[in-house]
Parts: C-alpha cells; structure tokens; sequence
C-alpha cells in the first residue's frame, strides 16, 4: 500500500508542503472521480466511495474540518485505484463494516502514506529534535505547528506511536488544542474583542441593521 | 430524451399543485428554488432541462425522494465503499441511498442527453 501511495505522489507530482483541498479536486478531476459534497447529519460517514457503469464519485462530508477532509479524500482515493472490482462485483456493501476492516485499514495506510511519506516525517522529527522516549505534548504541538503537512494531532500522535517515538496511549488524555493555546496563544478568532466585532458587524450586514 | 424531460416535466407540475394540499404557484415555487417562474415553467414544458442538482433540491422542497422524477427507477444497490467509524444506523443508511438515488438520476439525464446527440 506504501508503495502504490509512493508511486501515485509521483505521477501527480504531489509535494508534501503544496496538499490542499484544492490540489486534492485537481487529482480527483484529472482521475475522473467527481465529488460530491454534503453536509451530512449522521456523525459516522466522513465519504463514500461510489464506482458503477463507469462512473465514479465520492460523497464527501462537507462539515468537517480541511484536515480530516483531505486525509479521507486521500483514503477514498485507494478504493479507486485498489478496490473497484471488488466492489462493482458484490464482494462487499456498505455497512459491512467489520467484513471490510483490512480493506480500509489498507485504505487508511494509503492515505497516510500519500499525505505524509513516513521517511520525510521521521525526518522532520529529527530536525526538531524530536527524539525516541522524549516526546512531549508540547513537542507535537511545535510539529504541527510547523505545518510541515496537512495533518491532525490524530495523525501525528498515531504515526509518533507508529515510530516508537512515543509509547502507544501516552497521549490519549491530552487535549491538544488546549497545549496549543498555552505554548501559542489563543487564536484571534477565539479571542473576545475579534468575536465582538464580528458580530456587530455582522449584525450591520443584515437586514433592517442600521 | 425529449420523453425523459416531458416526465419530468409533467411530474414537477403535479407535485407543484398538490404540494401541501393547495398547492404552489410558478412564483412561489421559484421562490423556495432561488429562481425564476420562468424557469419553472419552461422546466414543466420541457423547453428547459432541471439537472440532477435542479432535481435534488426540487425533490427537497417537495419532501419526496428524487426517484419520482424517473419511471421506474429502483432503489440502486449500495454498491460502494465507505469512510464510517462503525456500523451504520438507519439514518446514515438513508443518507447514502439518496445519495445513490441521486447518482442514479446524474447518469439518467447524462444518458438520455448522449442519445439525443446521436
């Protein structure tokens, strides 16, 4: 699966630092996938890949955050170069979860791999001096933060485990985006004074607002 | 495909008149689209042809599913794979057949305008 993600990076030229959501609908149009977001009202669907009468598409979930979006934009992606004779002929159905785990745990390594190949990671862990048995909250938090790449705290956390950088549950409890704010500060959206004028002027734009 | 149209057409105006008992005007009815009456009407002639998107927001507003739009369009087999943390409620169920509904519906119009290319 690493080295199908490896090999598709490079067909797309797809560089770490440049992945975005625009970069992914611009690989999704040139694979002739469409993508069909929505806001979905239940909480377990992030996509769903769909592949009949030569038509693919994916339905996104449209409200969720860009990182998530782009990682199962990525997962989707496996299912359409690894999955579609499986799929088209019967073998699985939505909802089989448990009888489709190792397809979408594969799918799951694809994405990671295409996003963020684990060799650049640990290198960029290495250039913070980010050592094995040492890694702090705070530590990933400076990771993210270097926006090396589109990724989650999920993301990093597990790959940390995956590395042996971290013991697996060591951050389990750890609210990150509240490390975030005590080593960065709060963010201006978050602060009082931004959200007060946002919403008087908001207030302005509507109608009957003076 | 003028027939595809023509029945989509015809069923626009009937779910219009009978919506909610009294039924909406063009005006009204363009309105809870954001469009025009024009349109409207030229939908219910078949003079302008609603798209799959045009479709799933009229079949919103009428509270119906989108397969009404099609003779004898089935229920499409969930045939695909999906991104869930676990096994799928009814209401997630019913989100995706809708939405294969709609897929359904995109390739129906996609193949009645490659016929009349033809």
């Amino acid at each position: 699966m690493r080295a199908l993600a490896l090999e598709k990076r490079q067909f797309h030229h797809v560089e770490t630092s440049k992945i975005d959501l625009p970069l992914m609908a611009r690989i999704y149009k040139a694979e002739g996938i469409k993508i069909d977001r929505r806001n979905l009202r239940g909480y377990r669907i992030r996509a769903c890949y769909f592949c009949d009468n030569n038509d693919f598409s994916v339905l996104l979930k449209n409200n969720m955050p860009r990182e998530p979006k782009i990682f199962t934009l990525a997962h989707e992606l496996k299912h359409h170069y690894a999955d579609q004779t499986t799929i088209t002929d019967g073998t699985i159905r939505c909802g089989d979860y448990n009888r489709n785990e190792l397809i979408e745990k594969a799918a799951e390594v694809f994405a990671a791999e295409f996003i963020y190949p684990e060799e650049e990671m640990l290198r960029d862990a290495k250039e913070l001096g980010i050592e094995f048995g040492t890694c702090s909250a705070e530590d990933v938090v400076h990771f993210k933060m270097r926006r090396f790449a589109p990724i989650s705290y999920t993301f990093i956390v597990k790959r940390f485990e995956w590395f042996g950088i971290c013991e697996r549950g060591a951050f389990d409890n750890v609210q990150f985006t509240k490390v975030e704010e005590s080593v960065y500060g709060v963010p201006i959206y978050k602060q009082d004074w931004f959200k007060k004028r946002r919403s008087s002027k908001s207030s302005l734009s509507k109608p009957g607002g003076e | 495909m003028s027939d595809v149209y023509k029945y989509i057409g015809e069923k626009i105006r009937e779910l219009r008149q009978a919506y909610g008992g009294s039924g909406l005007s063009q005006e009204e009815l363009a309105e809870r689209m954001k469009t025009t009456a024009n349109t409207i009407s030229r939908w219910e002639t078949a003079v302008y042809k609603p798209s799959a998107d045009d479709l799933l927001r009229l079949s919103i507003v009428f509270g119906v599913s989108i397969a009404v739009f099609f003779p004898g369009m089935e229920n499409p087999h969930l045939t695909a794979l999906l991104s869930a943390t676990g096994d799928l409620a009814k209401n997630d169920i019913e989100e995706l057949t809708h939405y294969a509904q709609f897929r359904r519906a995109r390739q129906m119009l996609k193949d009645a305008k490659k016929r009349k290319r033809r």
